[in-house]
């Protein structure tokens, strides 16, 4: 994990150093003043751009420790204090468009799975097929031109209250929950073929108490990883959406940044979306480690 | 190859395919106008003779930026994708058969690419670099080519400690040639498929950073950028954001179908496994 995240800050930094131009150009730039040649070189002197690029990524990395992530060439606020204003709306977005993927996928997935084959499967199956081939903007799009303009149920932009998460929720959770609907199918399909499933149809357990207490709960384990991972990438992958739905989060501050050619905050960006998503892995391993007795007896023994 | 004829789902989708491509390269021929020609006092038409889906803001024909358009999300995707499932197989290969120091480090760079949200990398690929159709494609590749290196040397290994390269390798076969004539053959189907299914993502993705701005830049017609221009004018021509918003749908449907018969006709065991839906990290 520690060379993993080390990987990242070489990537993160290696990119901003290639990148054109540099930051005594910029905050110059930023300044509205006409710069010469004496000054810029003045400014990078100070700002330590003229040295090495080994000794200028360790030094980056010695405030990166200390939670440095410099100040933004726009407003010149610190990076961090940039970041924790938008991280709480994108945690907001991703939590409830995970909660609403949960909420739908798991009883359609283990509907899919108890009627195999027949009609109910199918169309399940032929929705998530669209939902997994629907980019999300083309369908925040949609929703807007339905619910927004067509109905005016909902607020077509903007809003950062409960009405204003509903569109934007669900615009995130289509795909994923197409592609969840057919993990929990496969996954309760898998478990409904093993003998401990028959041994208890045999003595006369009832069907739904089998599948609710046994099926589901072994079904779900590998669920939970996934679960884990689909949340970083959510965390990761908001940015579309925000910025279709005005959502004030982290994707779409990403995006104006890279717009302003304000670098630090970019470089602020990956390094937390990299460092959160690894930890939100990590911490999908280890509740997957508590959950199955199987894995955790396995790793007690060795 | 009998197999591929007889499979008449497959033959259908890949058709489909073909079809779609053909139009993208015939795009002068087919296109009534040109895709480029604008005219203020034309901007905002309905449907009609001279121009079959209506004209947008600045007065282009919908119909023929919307064909052109297939150019870049199509052959762009395929593009990207035959670059990363060459890349990331070789990389696989090479480190599945070499094994050892090379294997594990070859291996934690694959986790560091892996490390990223697929979104995130492509950002800050785009964002340092800057936009362009050519920085957007670097941005995606180096998302993706990890997944292919995993899988093909996941594949590799299973098959390395088999008789049949082992008996290769006593018949004093070169490392390179185990690996071409024994080993390639074996391994790559699941990495086709997998590459196959990513044609739709890749599309996807190419047009989502246009639409946010980061790819293929105006007045080049590519359906994610249409899509951002037309959004501005949503509210009174919805039209501007349904033809092209269709298009990339129905386009990415017919990869995606295609890719799943063609999983189906190599691989009928994993017919419930899902389609886009990027592969769990690996876990060793």
């Amino acid at each position: 994990m520690i060379p993993i995240l080390f990987g990242v800050t070489l990537i993160n930094f290696g990119l901003m150093y290639i990148s054109p131009g540099d930051a005594a150009e910029r905050t110059l730039i930023a300044d509205g003043a006409r710069v010469s040649a004496e000054v810029l070189e003045a400014r990078r002197a100070e700002l330590g751009l003229n040295r090495p690029f080994a000794v200028q990524y360790f030094h980056w990395l010695k405030n990166l420790a200390r939670g440095d992530l410099g100040e933004s060439y726009a407003t010149g606020r610190p990076v961090w204090a940039v970041l924790s204003e938008s991280l709480p709306n994108t945690v907001l977005l991703a939590g409830s468009a995970m909660l609403l993927t949960i909420l739908i996928s798991i009883p359609l997935g283990l509907l899919a799975a108890v009627r195999q084959n027949t009609a109910v499967d199918n169309i399940l199956r032929a929705g998530s097929f669209m939902g997994l081939s629907m980019p999300s903007f083309v369908l925040a799009l949609v929703l807007i031109y339905v619910f927004g303009l067509k109905l005016k149920l909902l607020p077509v932009v903007g809003g950062t209250g409960l009405k204003g998460l509903i569109l934007p929720s669900v615009t995130l959770a289509a795909a994923l929950t197409s592609g969840f609907v057919r993990q929990v199918r496969a996954a309760v399909l898998e478990e409904l073929g093993r003998g401990y499933v028959l041994g208890a149809r045999a003595r006369g357990v009832k069907e739904r108490y089998i599948l609710y207490f046994n099926v589901l709960k072994n079904a779900l384990l590998p669920i939970v990883t996934l679960i884990g991972i689909s949340f970083g990438r959510l965390l990761g992958g908001t940015a579309v959406v925000e910025i279709i739905f005005m959502w004030p989060g982290l994707g779409r501050m990403a995006v104006e940044a890279i717009s302003q050619r304000d670098y630090p905050v970019v470089q602020g960006y990956v390094m937390w979306m990299a460092a959160i998503f690894v930890a939100v892995n990590l911490v999908a391993d280890i509740s997957y480690r508590l959950l199955n007795p199987r894995v955790r007896y396995a790793d007690e023994a060795a | 190859m009998a197999g591929f004829i007889h499979n008449r789902r497959l033959l259908f989708f890949a058709a489909l395919c073909l079809l779609i491509c053909l139009a993208a390269l015939a795009a002068p021929l087919i296109a009534p106008n040109d895709p480029y020609k604008t005219s203020l006092l034309k901007a905002f038409l309905p449907p009609g003779a001279e121009f079959p889906l209506g004209t947008d803001r600045l007065g282009r024909c919908l119909f023929s930026r919307i064909i052109y358009g297939a150019r870049m999300s199509v052959f762009a995707a395929l593009f990207l994708v035959g670059v990363i499932f060459t890349f990331g197989t070789a990389v696989g290969v090479i480190s599945g058969y070499v094994g050892g120091r090379a294997d594990s480090f070859i291996m934690r760079v694959t986790d560091i690419f892996l490390a990223f949200p697929d979104l995130v990398l492509a950002i800050a690929v785009a964002g340092f670099l800057g936009g362009g159709l050519t920085n957007a494609l670097i941005a995606l590749g180096c998302v993706s080519w990890s997944k292919y290196a995993r899988l093909a040397r996941s594949q590799v290994l299973a098959l390395k400690g088999s008789a049949f390269i082992e008996a290769a390798r006593l018949g004093g076969n070169s490392p390179l040639q185990i690996i071409r004539r024994h080993i390639l053959p074996n391994a790559v189907g699941p990495v086709v498929v997998t590459a196959a299914l990513d044609i739709g993502v890749m599309m996807m993705g190419i047009a989502g950073l246009s639409f946010l701005g980061l790819g293929v830049s105006p007045p080049v017609p590519e359906w994610g950028s249409m899509l951002n221009e037309g959004r501005m004018y949503f509210h009174q021509h919805p039209a501007q954001v349904f033809y092209p918003g269709a298009a990339i749908f129905l386009t990415i449907i017919v990869f995606n179908l295609f890719g799943d018969s063609l999983r189906d006709w190599l691989d009928p065991r994993q017919r419930t496994r899902a389609v886009c839906e990027p592969e769990p990290l690996a876990k060793e």
